[in-house]
């Protein structure tokens, strides 16, 4: 029992992402007192389905700037990958009219993504571009570029093969929540054992010391953009498959929930420093907190407010429980 | 009429004294050369007779009265206008701007008058003969150009005290001469100058007299007029070479008489470096000194990988280098131990295990890329073992350890890679005197197993070690010590004063 309550000990003087976990429990806990449906079979499987999108962007943006990078364009690809495969494949008048098969759509959705990923890590990597600002201007362009191609329409009835992950249900358990509880596995170990994923530490932490230990740091970086890219149109279809459609507006303002649920779980916003666990516990705080504020009725104008004053609370309350800045200073 | 004076004045950073009860008097108007070498004191006391720091111990007057307080920046930049070694201009501000910062021209309503910021800034500007537009920002200046307008900015302010701190470092000889001038006129004019300078024949030219310091001691002050190069040099240096280099390697300079060439350097060119060309021996140790900008940065970074040449080979056990990259440095047996720890040494918040490593995962990973964590362990732990580092596990993070346990740590990345060569750059900077003299034990007993080191340092005494030393001066190769020399031979050849030419 003593060493258990040292490991625990260590692990959280380790971990500045467990420092908010308290808060995460006193928020289920309410939840379970407050609305008798939380603690569901029917409403814990909708919150983590919900969640996955979260999750799974959370991931490409936790690979980006673990390595001192950022990519705000991941939630624009969240809309025009999907957008772009519906419409090679839907027929006209929705569609362009090319009726290529299904398959051929899925390819291109996730094509486009680590196109996306590989333009903006060239940008930043060979041009030497703020990661930022790029990053937005992709966002801001691939937004418009969603828009235009489908002139602001919904695809409501997408072909199947589009809309599987995100829809389908593997042994009783929606395939959303299996594929991005096997990227959290996929992602941390790569993180934690992966040579390639020490490497990020050591990009983020210090990228000239890295350098001078033989790592390519360029292409380390490259790579880690088309990944996100990769993830970023992942997550769009398993939202496309979640409403079965494809919106315009898909996944606008997601980037912001992305950087709470990161803030949340104690990734650096300066790289270096962040884990999965971390993320997940962000994820899980965000995702429950907006399922919580649905089922307690909150007036949806004030919605909002609440979410934004509570992840404040949760900030300040983890500050204090770490002992520790999240983010020093120099 | 004293202008400077400071009494019994010491310094101390945490443990380490930096300056111990140095008293010090300049009279009004002369020149005072200051010299000394790295870790003298010299810029421990320029600190402290501009204001930047406060004094340990001991009182420091100016004319007479007490020094203001530290926190009084106006009252010092009244009295004292200091060119610092690393330029201070801001970059994206106009060259007008950076002339009056702090203290622009207003009108009486407090809004600036740039009319006037502008034509009091070409006063000065055609003063100095700078030949550059006041309305330009800074960044677009060369090098020796930020350097004039800063040394112009403090030299027409009015101040009765002017200290320069290396200002040559930067400046081609047309404009050293310029310089001169104003100095002199300076001078003429009443002015107190202190002048610091790594370059003996500039002190000797320019100042009455000269203040040598050493170890953060005051040796001895000198009128120019009954001093020698020689004799200046060995104030510099004194008599005592106990140092943790000598301690650590007593007898070691010898080379262990292995054959062979494990190392050939030919024709090698790059900015700052001409046509350099030598080999290395299996456990032999060269040293490369010269002064700062001499090449022998440049010729680290060169062997490291982090640079690519502009000509010539490097070659390691035959085999000639194409990449350039410190990845094919490393596989092809060359590590190096970086300058600075902090810049490129080491990543701060990662384990120093996980440090100790870093250059060799890609050995010590299985199927598919993946290193085991017992695995890394367990190399890392050898390695720290190997060079004594002082952790409570390979998981405690580098930066909670101490100066020599960190440094101890960028030397067991290096060796971590087996090297046929190692490349060090001033290896004992920040680190206590124990982890020295661990430190070089580590190296001389990687040596004994035929190692070549290639050794960089601001440490003279260190240099003692090698076999032999090369000693650069302005991108070139001026002189060789070989068999038994004294380290003020050294340093005459590295100051460029003596010797050959």
């Amino acid at each position: 029992m003593r060493r258990l309550g040292a490991r625990l000990s260590e692990f959280a003087a380790n971990n500045q992402s467990a420092a908010v976990v308290p808060a995460l429990v006193v928020l289920c806990i309410v939840a379970t007192i407050v609305t008798p449906t939380f603690l569901t079979e029917r409403n814990i499987e909708n919150l983590l389905q919900q969640a996955s999108v979260l999750s799974v962007l959370s991931l490409a943006m936790l690979l980006v700037l673990l390595a001192g990078r950022f990519d705000l364009s991941i939630e624009s690809t969240v809309g025009f990958a999907p957008m772009l495969a519906a419409m090679l494949v839907v027929g006209a008048p929705t569609g362009f009219g090319t009726e290529l098969p299904p398959a051929i759509g899925l390819v291109a959705a996730f094509a486009v993504g680590g196109v996306v990923g590989l333009f903006n890590g060239y940008l930043v990597v060979k041009l030497h571009l703020n990661a930022f600002i790029t990053t937005l201007a992709m966002l801001i362009l691939l937004r418009g570029a969603t828009l235009g191609i489908s002139s602001g329409r919904t695809i409501s009835e997408p072909p199947a093969a589009l809309t599987y992950l995100g829809g389908a249900e593997w042994l009783g358990v929606p395939a959303s929540i299996v594929i991005s509880g096997l990227l959290f596995v996929a992602v941390g170990c790569f993180l934690s054992y992966h040579r390639v994923g020490r490497n990020v530490y050591a990009i983020g932490g210090n990228a000239r010391a890295a350098r001078a230990a033989g790592i390519n740091v360029d292409r380390t970086i490259l790579g880690l953009y088309v990944v996100a890219g990769l993830l970023a149109a992942l997550a769009g279809l398993l939202l496309s498959g979640r409403i079965d459609s494809m919106v315009a507006s898909q996944g606008q303002n997601l980037v912001f929930d992305v950087f709470a649920a990161l803030a949340i779980g104690a990734v650096s916003l300066n790289g270096g420093r962040g884990s999965v666990v971390g993320v997940l516990v962000g994820v899980l705080f965000l995702s429950v907190l907006a399922n919580v504020l649905v089922l307690t009725g909150v007036p949806s104008f004030w919605v909002d407010m609440t979410r934004g004053g509570i992840i404040v609370v949760a900030l300040i309350l983890a500050r204090y429980t770490s002992g520790k800045a999240d983010e020093e200073d120099s | 009429m004293t202008a400077v004076e400071t009494r019994e004045v010491s310094r101390r950073f945490g443990p380490t004294l930096a300056l111990e009860r140095v008293s010090l008097q300049i009279p009004a108007g002369e020149t005072r050369g200051l010299i000394g070498r790295n870790g003298a004191g010299k810029s421990t006391l320029v600190g402290l007779v501009t204001g930047l720091l406060e004094p340990s111990d001991g009182t420091i007057r100016l004319w007479g009265r007490p020094a203001p307080k530290t926190s009084d920046r106006a009252a010092w930049r009244r009295l004292v206008g200091t060119v610092h070694q690393h330029s201070t201009l801001q970059r994206d501000l106009s060259v007008a701007e950076n002339l009056f910062l702090g203290g622009l021209p207003t009108r009486g309503s407090g809004l600036v008058s740039w009319g006037e910021v502008r034509s009091r800034a070409r006063a000065v500007l055609e003063e100095w003969e700078l030949d550059v537009s006041e309305t330009q920002p800074a960044r677009r200046l060369t090098l020796a150009q930020r350097q004039l307008v800063e040394i112009a900015r403090e030299l027409s302010r009015g101040a009765q005290l002017v200290i320069l701190d290396e200002p040559t470092s930067r400046l081609a000889s047309g404009d050293i001469d310029r310089l001169y001038r104003h100095v002199r006129r300076l001078r003429d004019d009443g002015v107190t100058v202190i002048y610091i300078s790594h370059h003996l024949n500039e002190v000797m030219e320019l100042c009455d007299s000269v203040t040598v310091l050493k170890d953060g001691r005051h040796v001895v002050t000198r009128l120019v007029s009954e001093a020698t190069t020689d004799q200046l040099v060995s104030d510099m240096v004194g008599d005592e070479p106990r140092t943790p280099a000598a301690v650590a390697g007593a007898g070691s300079r010898r080379g262990t008489g292995a054959r062979g060439t494990v190392l050939a350097v030919d024709g090698l060119r790059a900015p700052g470096l001409h046509r350099l060309s030598f080999s290395l021996r299996p456990g032999e140790i060269l040293g490369v000194a010269g002064l700062v900008g001499s090449g022998k940065e440049v010729l680290a970074e060169l062997l490291a990988g982090e640079a690519a040449p502009d000509g010539g080979t490097i070659a390691v056990d035959g085999r000639t280098l194409t990449a350039h990259t410190v990845a094919e440095a490393i596989e092809a047996g060359i590590a190096a131990v970086p300058a600075d720890r902090h810049q490129s040494g080491q990543v701060p918040a990662l384990g120093i295990g996980e440090n100790v490593t870093m250059t060799i995962a890609r050995r010590i990973a299985g199927a598919l890329g993946f290193v085991s964590p017992r695995r890394r362990r367990s190399v890392a732990a050898e390695l720290m073992r190997d060079v004594g580092i002082v952790a409570s596990s390979p998981r405690q993070p580098a930066a909670s350890l101490s100066g020599g346990n960190q440094q101890k740590g960028v030397v067991a990345r290096a060796l971590a890679s087996k090297p046929r060569v190692l490349v060090l750059v001033n290896p004992t900077t920040g680190v206590d005197i124990a982890s020295k003299a661990t430190i070089f034990e580590v190296i001389l007993r990687h040596r004994e197993r035929g190692m070549a080191v290639l050794l960089v340092s601001d440490e003279l005494e260190e240099y003692e070690l090698c076999d032999r030393v090369l000693v650069l001066f302005g991108g070139r190769q001026v002189r060789e010590m070989r068999g038994s020399w004294a380290l003020q031979e050294l340093l005459s050849a590295i100051e460029g004063v003596g010797g050959k030419e």
